[in-house]
């Protein structure tokens, strides 16, 4: 049946395509040989946590075959009968063999890894996992497990997903402070950013300085800056697929700790041991609880704080089956007494369904809700609520065939139904902009073929559609594609459910291929093509996005935007040291991207077109990371070398910008290096670093002054033409863990303290031009140092 | 105790530790371009101020332009013309009409130092407006976020009918405000037809102490505030609204991006070569108080 869905969808293509499509599905099914099965789940044996990503290797006399577990710990290897040892290894878990002699029937086995000390251990123990980067396809990915990002040295101590994440090539932000982060020239709407599959509309707190996944709920990040597997779409640049913990299922366990900025507790354990368990994390800034000693009258009143709360249940309900329920809320919460009041932040809920329906197949289907809103408003005099949200219904089923060795398919329709609440104003005006609704129903496709022991190639299709429905009134305009307020010619009402637009055409196939030949035991080549196509727009002209920027989807006058990204890499293991060592080149063009009239207006905006343009865009460059994972030492070494441009062109000069010539686009650095180090000193000490040094970012530097009836202002002709200095920092910390490390010690605890921005360099987030208060005639230049001074912290953390 | 308030303190201080320096720095001399600010009122005569654009950052005033030919038209027609008074200062002899449209054209001879040619605005028709009703003064104490003082406000009934846009002007003992916070527009959409009279919205808080911080009690007394609405076009209201955005947001991590000012005025009809400024039509009302005990 999914098979017709594919070729149904791909119609109008010729035949040989058809051919093509058919012919790579069946290809497997000539090649079966006898062979027996072996799968079942890998957990971590102290918490019971499902495993992804563990390396399953058979090693026999007859020769070697490989699998890895999926997201949710599942394998399945074709094995043929006889005998042989079967190998678990992952990063920072002891290596588990298994010997078998004349298997002759396919067997069930689950497993369980001990975590041993990576610090402490050699390089032998986890030299097999080591090259896992060199047998698979994926490229441009980077994995980062909770363990790995709380070493790293940040912003008042606060462990953040993001940030870390920023110090990976490929990965940026507009300056300290930013909100979202940048992946290979993409803005940050282009990130598709999933919590346990729950789509994250805004990852930020405090407008940006902290993120909002806190790292003790955080089982691993993965985020795929290009090859994108079939089964993610929606997004142009990158996806953050972020896995919260399962909880313990074994024993009861906390962990927590004391900041200066927000303290934290995580729960976990079994609810009926190894069947249901559960895991609690929460989090909330104290940073109003110092208001008082201020003695401000007007501190008394406000409020100022950030909250979190995950939630994570499993029930494994028989041996073939498994149900997640998880949840995230946050909230950001500021208000001047009854001035004003400004509050933002994520409800996501996830109801996840596994099954492993035989040795060979594992489904996975989930149904998620996801909630973003943010409320301006005031409780004076004149009291009144602004609300604006984005409501998200998600459902995925996926299949995973582990035909054999060669092949493992994967397929599996996806649909996510969006609501969106623009603005909704009540007070003593109550007054609303319409909602706006729509479907992205897609399916997808994809086999990982293993061609020969050097050659894999991970080929996908994934086909997305998109419907803009009602109810909700559209304008209509004059030919010639101006929108306007003098062009409009009517206004078209379409009932509820009504398709207002649909995009349901070629343009929605987005064909991802990745492929690996590997070269040497130690070396592969690596290339990887895709096409990504994203159907909601965050509309916000503003340097960095803020929270009450809103998503708009496509429609009569928004179309899709798509990004062609071709990438090409070399890895390579110095297996005597543990040192990975990667290279990419990748090259993206873009259609369709969303820019904005100059001086648009987009608050409060019903006909969101008449705003707009439509642009082109471009991004190039290279990425080196030199990474250690093992060891005493560990950490890593980015350097991104990258351009990335866009283009808006149009009839006249009010619909283009730039004049129609290319401009930097905000956050383009050619330069991004990024040093990260954490070492262990003694049993008893560990110090952290991390050293960053980046180009400066585009400006607009104005090329004279104009008057208007006594004010001066700016003339601007040369779009991001000039570029503020280069920028460094760099961070420690220092982490005391009194009683060694004696991991079956119950309570263990550790002091961390240290510095972000250590010497203080006052880094130019932008310049600016700004006339003397009061009479603002004399003008002057300015820098702006989001943070211009060495920020220390101290932490404590604990866990039993 | 002080060491928690020390700590306290110090997570503040770390946390918004965000600072702006002045610097030096040198801006290229951009093309120069032909500045003309003109309006056409009800209730004054046609004026427009001329001038050259500078480098950004000069200490002197934009240079004037003494030469030019001023002419205005009421709908399309050849309506008045605009003599030269002082320092780029040119003036008319009638005064405007509601519900018409008016146009400015400038001449400027050849030179070898400037740009000459004829520059033509787009016409703006001149909207109406409503007299304010009142203007008081009310003593209000001091609280959270109030400042004790006198607070002026004015009654005003917006017409019905939505579409209109104002400009707010206000001074403190006949000096306007003019810095570029003071460059205060809106459209009517959220309060079309309606009466800011203390019954049906709020009265336009229009001046209080805020707007003189060094000010005592006693100096608002016998201070005369001027308050002023005037009818605008969408497009004067949008121009107003990005001189405001493009001088006050700037360089903050959430402040929109650069964006060129263009006015109503371009050479000729090639709406890709504009000069700097706007001519814009107005129905300006006006009234004053002086605060009393």
């Amino acid at each position: 049946m999914f098979l017709c869905a594919v070729i149904n969808i791909t119609k109008p293509m010729n035949s040989l395509r058809n051919i093509w499509i058919v012919s790579a599905f069946f290809v497997g099914i000539s090649l079966t040989g006898q062979t027996i099965q072996i799968s079942g789940i890998i957990e971590e044996a102290s918490s019971g946590e499902a495993m992804p990503n563990v390396s399953v290797v058979w090693e026999s006399d007859a020769g070697g075959k490989s699998s890895s577990t999926n997201p949710y710990g599942f394998y399945s290897i074709s094995i043929p009968k006889g005998s042989g040892v079967l190998v678990f290894s992952s990063f920072g878990y002891k290596e588990v063999r298994r010997q078998f002699e004349n298997l002759n029937k396919n067997i069930q086995l689950n497993i369980s890894l001990k975590e041993v000390s990576t610090e402490l251990s050699e390089v032998n123990v986890v030299s097999e996992k080591l090259n896992s980067n060199i047998t698979t396809t994926e490229m441009s990915v980077s994995k980062l497990s909770a363990k790995e990002i709380k070493k790293v040295p940040q912003l008042l101590g606060e462990t953040d997903v993001i940030r870390t994440l920023t110090l990976l090539p490929g990965v940026s932000t507009v300056g300290e402070g930013a909100s979202g982060f940048n992946v290979r020239g993409g803005n940050a709407d282009q990130n598709l950013i999933i919590l346990d599959e729950a789509p994250v509309y805004n990852s930020s707190h405090l407008f940006g300085f902290f993120s909002i996944f806190n790292a003790d709920a955080v089982k691993d990040v993965k985020l795929y800056k290009g090859g994108m597997p079939a089964n993610y779409g929606g997004r142009l640049s990158s996806v953050l697929d972020i896995r919260q913990k399962e909880g313990n299922s074994k024993k009861f366990a906390a962990n927590g700790g004391i900041g200066l900025l927000s303290s934290r507790l995580t729960l976990e354990g079994p609810i009926l041991k190894d069947k249901v368990n559960f895991m609690l994390a929460g989090r909330r800034s104290y940073f109003d609880l110092f208001f008082p000693l201020f003695n401000v009258p007007e501190l008394d009143q406000s409020i100022a704080y950030f909250y979190d709360f995950n939630a994570k249940l499993n029930a494994k309900i028989s041996k073939k089956d498994k149900i997640y329920l998880s949840a995230y809320f946050g909230r950001d919460q500021f208000s001047a007494a009854e001035l004003f009041k400004f509050g933002w932040g994520n409800w996501t809920s996830t109801l996840r369904w596994n099954r492993v329906i035989s040795p060979k197949w594992f489904f996975n289907a989930s149904a998620v809700y996801s909630d973003y809103k943010y409320q301006l408003g005031a409780d004076g005099t004149t009291p009144f609520e602004w609300d604006s949200r984005i409501r998200n219904l998600v459902q995925n089923a996926g299949w995973t065939f582990y035909y054999n060795n060669a092949h493992t398919f994967e397929f599996g329709v996806q649909n996510t139904f969006y609501e969106f609440e623009p603005a909704k104003i009540s007070g003593p005006i109550d007054v609303e902009l319409q909602n706006e609704y729509a479907t992205e129903p897609s399916l997808y496709a994809s086999d990982n073929w293993r061609i020969t022991d050097n050659l894999t190639i991970t080929y996908g299709l994934r086909y997305s559609s998109f419907y803009n429905i009602g109810a909700r009134d559209i304008q209509t305009y004059k030919d010639g594609g101006i929108y306007n307020e003098s062009t409009i010619d009517d206004t078209l009402s379409y009932s509820s459910g009504e398709i207002i637009k649909s995009f349901i055409d070629l343009n929605g196939l987005e064909p991802r291929v990745a492929i690996n030949y590997q070269v040497s035991q130690n070396s592969s080549l690596k290339l990887s093509y895709n096409r990504n196509r994203q159907y909601i727009h965050l509309i916000s002209n503003n340097t960095t996005a803020t929270p009450v920027n809103v998503w708009r989807p496509a429609g009569s006058y928004i179309d899709p935007a798509t990004v062609n990204q071709i990438a090409l890499g070399v890895a390579h293991n110095f297996k005597e040291t543990g040192i990975r060592f990667s290279i990419e080149g990748f090259y993206k063009t873009y259609l369709n991207l969303i820019d904005y009239k100059d001086g648009a207006n987009l608050i409060f905006e019903e006909y969101i077109e008449t705003e707009l343009l439509s642009g082109i865009g471009r991004a190039y460059g290279a990425e080196v990371l030199l990474e250690k994972k093992t060891g005493a030492l560990t950490g890593w070494i980015g350097y991104t070398l990258a351009r990335t441009e866009r283009q808006v062109t149009g009839s006249s000069r009010d619909l283009r910008v730039n004049n129609g010539e290319w401009y930097p686009a905000n956050y383009d650095k050619l330069h991004d290096l990024s040093v990260v180090a954490a070492l262990t000193i003694s049993k008893g000490w560990d110090v952290g670093g991390n050293f960053v040094y980046q180009s400066g970012r585009p400006l607009t530097y104005p090329d004279s002054r104009g008057e208007f009836e006594g004010i001066y202002y700016p003339v601007y002709t040369n779009r991001n033409g000039g570029r503020t200095p280069s920028t460094n920092r760099l961070d420690l910390s220092f982490t005391y863990t009194p009683g060694t490390k004696k991991l079956n010690k119950k309570w263990q605890s550790s002091l961390s303290f240290g510095a972000y921005n250590v010497y203080g360099r006052k880094n130019p987030y932008s310049i600016f031009f700004r006339g003397e208060v009061p009479e603002f005639t004399n003008i002057k230049a300015y820098q702006l140092s989001v943070i211009g001074t060495a920020v220390p912290y101290i932490n404590y953390n604990f866990s039993f | 105790m002080n060491a928690y308030k020390i700590l306290s303190i110090f997570v503040c201080l770390g946390l918004f530790s965000s600072c702006q320096d002045e610097i030096n720095i040198t801006l290229p001399d951009g093309q120069k371009r032909l500045i003309v600010n003109g309006s056409v009122l009800d209730n004054a005569l046609p004026s427009a101020d001329l001038s050259w654009s500078i480098n950004y950052l000069a200490e002197e005033g934009n240079p004037p332009v003494l030469n030019a030919s001023i002419f205005v038209f009421e709908d399309d027609i050849l309506w008045d013309s605009l003599v030269h008074i002082e320092l780029g200062h040119y003036e008319g002899s009638k005064m405007g009409e509601i519900g018409r449209n008016y146009s400015i054209e400038v001449s400027i001879p050849e030179s070898t130092d400037n740009p000459s040619g004829v520059w033509k605005s787009q016409n703006e028709k001149l909207n109406r407006n409503n007299p304010m009703d009142s203007i008081y003064s009310v003593y209000l104490p001091p609280a959270v976020f109030q400042r004790e003082g006198y607070y002026v406000y004015v009654h005003w009934t917006e017409p019905s009918g939505i579409g209109d846009c104002y400009r707010f002007k206000q001074w403190e003992n006949d000096t306007l405000e003019n810095a570029p916070f003071n460059l205060q527009v809106t459209e009517d959409q959220f309060f079309d037809g309606r009466s800011f009279d203390d019954i049906d919205l709020d009265a336009l808080n229009v001046a209080g102490p805020e707007r003189s911080r060094d000010s005592t009690l006693e100096d608002q007394v016998g201070m005369k505030y001027s308050y002023e609405i005037s009818s605008i076009s969408l497009s004067h209201h949008d121009y107003i609204n990005l001189i405001q955005e493009q001088t006050l947001q700037v360089g903050g991590l959430f402040d929109p991006p650069a964006a060129p000012i263009v006015g109503n005025i371009y050479r000729g009809d090639d709406t890709e070569d504009y000069a700097l400024g706007y001519f814009y039509a107005s129905a300006p009302r006006k009234l004053d108080i002086i605060i009393t005990p």
